[in-house]
């Protein structure tokens, strides 16, 4: 009987995959080597579904030298499980996989449609498949619906898309000859002096978009503020009191903005002109990933990292497309109706969904497209398990959007009189929704604030009621946060979708930024220093972007994916041999920093209550545990004590508790919300209700790895 | 370190007592001082200046730390 094995990126997937293609019966659940897989029948034959685990295969030097040895040149595609610590699960799948294969006459890569899906596939198919990717075939989908699957299968492409996967393999290659290169000669150069170890790593993506942050932080750190002055002014129409704004701005000169509120105080003024205009507003365009994120930051705060993994639940549940898409197109081909007739099943989204359905359905779409995906969209189709909040709200706002994107144009209307009082000018301003259109459909996400005038005519007087001046300085410029970073790398054209949040994940790791509103730290300043003194062009947003740029050509079959590589290795060499014969400069450029950051990072900023001596984080030598301690102990024999979080990356931060005022500190963990706590006020919690005798929770569940 | 810049670890920038990042907040403090005069009126001070920078948050912190080196500069003097 012939048998087909079909590669899927994730488990969820698998299963959705022989649901789908099944044509006799449930699938069934089997396993090899404690791997699962399914089994359906269909097609006149036996078809074998299989997932990986993301990632099966790596790039890794060719040689056995040690971690620490650079330059490195030779790579080679290897099993991650011999590559990373702690990929033992790896290890018994790509065996499973094998065995799994030798069943199998027809092959067929079913991951996901992009870059890391494609390459995903083929390095499961060249190597744990004995070079079936030779002969395979390609399923592609933007849902994981049983409608879309079928179709995909039906119309399957005869053979791998190798320029995808091999734009894929150029990317890790070549970020890995940049980072495995720069990161270990700043880290050995560091170590070489200052004899502590300390990881520090930079990239390809990863210099330009902390350059971004340590740039934005020199302008605020060197920002030299002026003075302005702004006029608050109330009019005086038919009783009530209405805020006007002065013709200017603000005023730069303090004797001048006093002279106005001199002239104009209590004085009249005539209505010399109306205006009024009615404009009209376009549905908001489909979600592209960036702008999901942004939206997803914007009303809920959720990191763009955040947003990604709960869209990609959200897509492996069936219940959205796929999220990782640069498209802002909805084509006809998805279905619009069947998708509002499934929204329409829930409560809340059957009117606006009905309505819709009474009309005309044709998308209000972007410019951006995505040859691999559409935009994305939900699929309508209703959650089979409880979603958690975060989940119901990212699914939400996809499903509102959607029903915008089919909404009128609404209309607004804008009023404007300007009065004249002596040789000045005012203006009174209002604003209101004529026709609400999409706004309606988008529901909560689509704020307005309405202002409305009393009827006014030409010639009228009114009274400057109240009148006062406010000093004001500019502003620094806003930090960045995680979701407007995102933003400026995109602008930038550096990095891709599937990889940005991550780059921004490893800054906070590696203790280059800290906090939600992004502080460069010091250590962030000195790497960005060296490698702009060093090798200036790393640092460069325009040539990481010209790399972009051909591993592009290389999706389109333009450029090859050995030349890219060649030219990175020579254009890196001389940079890399040149900063090995500069270890001991750059080694002592970073010790003093890597120091004073160890120190900063245990040490707290408020000292301790009972003896005033400097309080840090300590571990238990027995047991391991970490808490905060007092640097006295050995002085003053003070023993004073707080209990730490055990799991997730403690950051002692600079604010202050609003309550008691000590120090905050903050825990980030893998795959959940940043969590800012105080360590003094949680003990008061705890010892209040163990007066009640009610348990408290510690405040950070348990999580995948531990770090002080 | 002689070539280091008094108020960091950095290097001292070329024909600058200070470094690049320091030199910046110098250049730029110098260079606002036009806008507060012009502000203010004429008679307006420079130590009037500084100690109104010192107090707002918007100043940024190496502008404080150069207000802070210039004014024990003068003491010296």
């Amino acid at each position: 009987m012939p048998t087909t094995l079909i590669i899927t990126e994730k488990p969820d997937a698998a299963l959705h995959v022989a649901e789908a293609l099944g044509t006799k019966g449930e699938p069934k659940k089997r396993g090899h080597g404690g791997v699962p897989f399914f089994e359906v029948q269909g097609d006149g034959g036996r078809i074998l579904v299989c997932s990986a685990l993301g990632h099966l295969y790596a790039v890794t030097a060719d040689s056995d030298e040690k971690r620490s040895q650079y330059p490195v040149w030779n790579f080679s595609w290897k099993p991650k499980y011999l590559v990373e610590r702690g990929q033992a699960r790896q290890e018994r799948w790509i065996r499973s996989i094998s065995e799994i294969a030798k069943e199998a006459d027809r092959f067929i890569n079913a991951c996901d449609f992009d870059i890391e899906g494609s390459l995903i596939g083929y390095t499961v198919l060249k190597y744990a498949c004995n070079g079936a990717d030779r002969k395979a075939q390609r399923m592609k989908f933007s849902t994981l619906t049983a409608k879309e699957l079928r179709d995909a299968y039906a119309r399957i492409l005869p053979e791998l898309d190798f320029s995808l996967a091999f734009a894929g393999m150029c990317r890790h290659e070549v970020d890995w000859l940049y980072g495995i290169n720069l990161s270990r000669a700043l880290t050995q150069s560091a170590l070489k002096v200052s004899k502590r170890y300390s990881t520090l790593s930079t990239g390809r993506v990863q210099g330009p978009t902390l350059r971004f942050v340590v740039e934005r932080e020199r302008e605020i750190g060197t920002f030299v503020p002026t003075p302005y002055w702004v006029l608050r002014t109330f009019v005086d129409v038919n009783g009530k009191l209405i805020e006007a704004d002065y013709e200017k701005e603000r005023v730069g000169v303090k004797s001048e903005s006093e002279q106005i509120v001199e002239d104009c105080a209590g004085k009249t003024g005539v209505i010399e002109e109306l205006e009024s205009r009615t404009y009209r507003v376009p549905p908001p365009t489909p979600f592209d990933l960036s702008t999901l994120q942004a939206e997803a930051y914007r009303h809920f705060g959720f990191a763009p990292h955040v947003a990604l993994g709960i869209a990609e639940r959200l897509y492996l549940d069936q219940l959205i497309s796929y999220p990782r898409t640069s498209s802002q197109k909805l084509p006809p081909s998805i279905g619009y109706q069947g998708i509002l007739r499934g929204l329409s099943q829930t409560p809340s989204y059957r009117p606006p969904a009905t309505a819709l359905l009474s009309g005309a359905i044709v998308p209000h779409e972007g410019d951006k497209e995505d040859p691999a995906h559409p935009a994305v969209y939900p699929t309508g189709a209703a959650p089979r398990r409880a979603l958690e909040t975060r989940e119901q709200k990212i699914l939400d706002l996809v499903v509102r959007r959607f029903l915008a994107n089919f909404g009128q144009t609404a209309t607004k209307h804008s009023d404007k009189a300007s009065i004249k009082v002596g040789k000045h000018l005012f203006y009174l301003r209002g604003s209101r929704i004529l026709a609400k259109g999409w706004i309606w459909l988008y529901g909560p996400y689509a704020k307005f604030e309405e202002v409305m005038l009393p009827p006014l005519k030409e010639g009228q007087q009114v009274a400057i009621a109240k009148i006062k001046l406010q000093g004001k300085h500019t502003q620094p410029p806003p930090r960045y946060n995680p979701s407007s970073l995102l933003k400026k790398m995109e602008d930038a054209e550096i990095g891709t979708k599937a990889t940005r949040a991550d780059i921004i994940e490893t800054l906070y790791k590696r203790g280059y930024v800290k906090e939600q509103r992004m502080i460069a730290t010091q250590l962030a300043f000195r790497v960005t220093e060296i490698l702009t003194k060093y090798c200036p062009k790393v640092m460069d947003v325009t040539f990481t972007r010209e790399l972009e740029t051909k591993m592009e050509q290389i999706e389109l079959g333009k450029q090859s994916r050995e030349r890219v590589v060649l030219e990175t290795v020579d254009y890196l060499k001389p940079i890399i041999e040149d900063l090995k014969t500069k270890e001991g400069e750059i080694g002592k450029e970073l010790t003093t920093i890597i120091s004073d950051m160890f120190r900063t990072s245990i040490t707290l900023l408020v000292p301790c209550p009972k003896c005033g001596q400097a309080l840090r984080v300590v571990r238990n030598p027995r047991t391991k545990k970490r808490f905060i301690g007092c640097s006295g102990k050995w002085k003053t024999n003070c023993v004073f004590s707080l209990p730490l979080p055990q799991f997730g990356t403690l950051t002692l931060l600079e604010r202050r508790c609003a309550e008691c005022g000590f120090q905050l500190i903050q825990v980030r963990s893998k795959g959940r919300r940043p969590l800012i706590s105080c360590p003094v006020c949680y003990v008061n919690k705890q010892r209040a209700a163990k007066a009640e005798d009610v348990v408290v929770r510690p405040p950070v569940t348990k999580s995948a790895h531990l770090q002080t | 370190m002689v070539d280091q810049c008094p108020l960091c670890e950095r290097r001292k920038a070329e024909s600058s007592d200070l470094c690049e990042f320091h030199s910046e907040a110098l250049a730029n403090l110098e260079g606002a001082f036009a806008s507060w005069r012009n502000a203010y009126g004429g008679d307006y001070s420079k130590e009037l200046y500084f100690n109104e920078l010192e107090t707002l948050v918007e100043t940024g912190q190496a502008v404080k730390e150069v207000i802070n080196h210039l004014r024990k500069r003068e003491v010296h003097r």
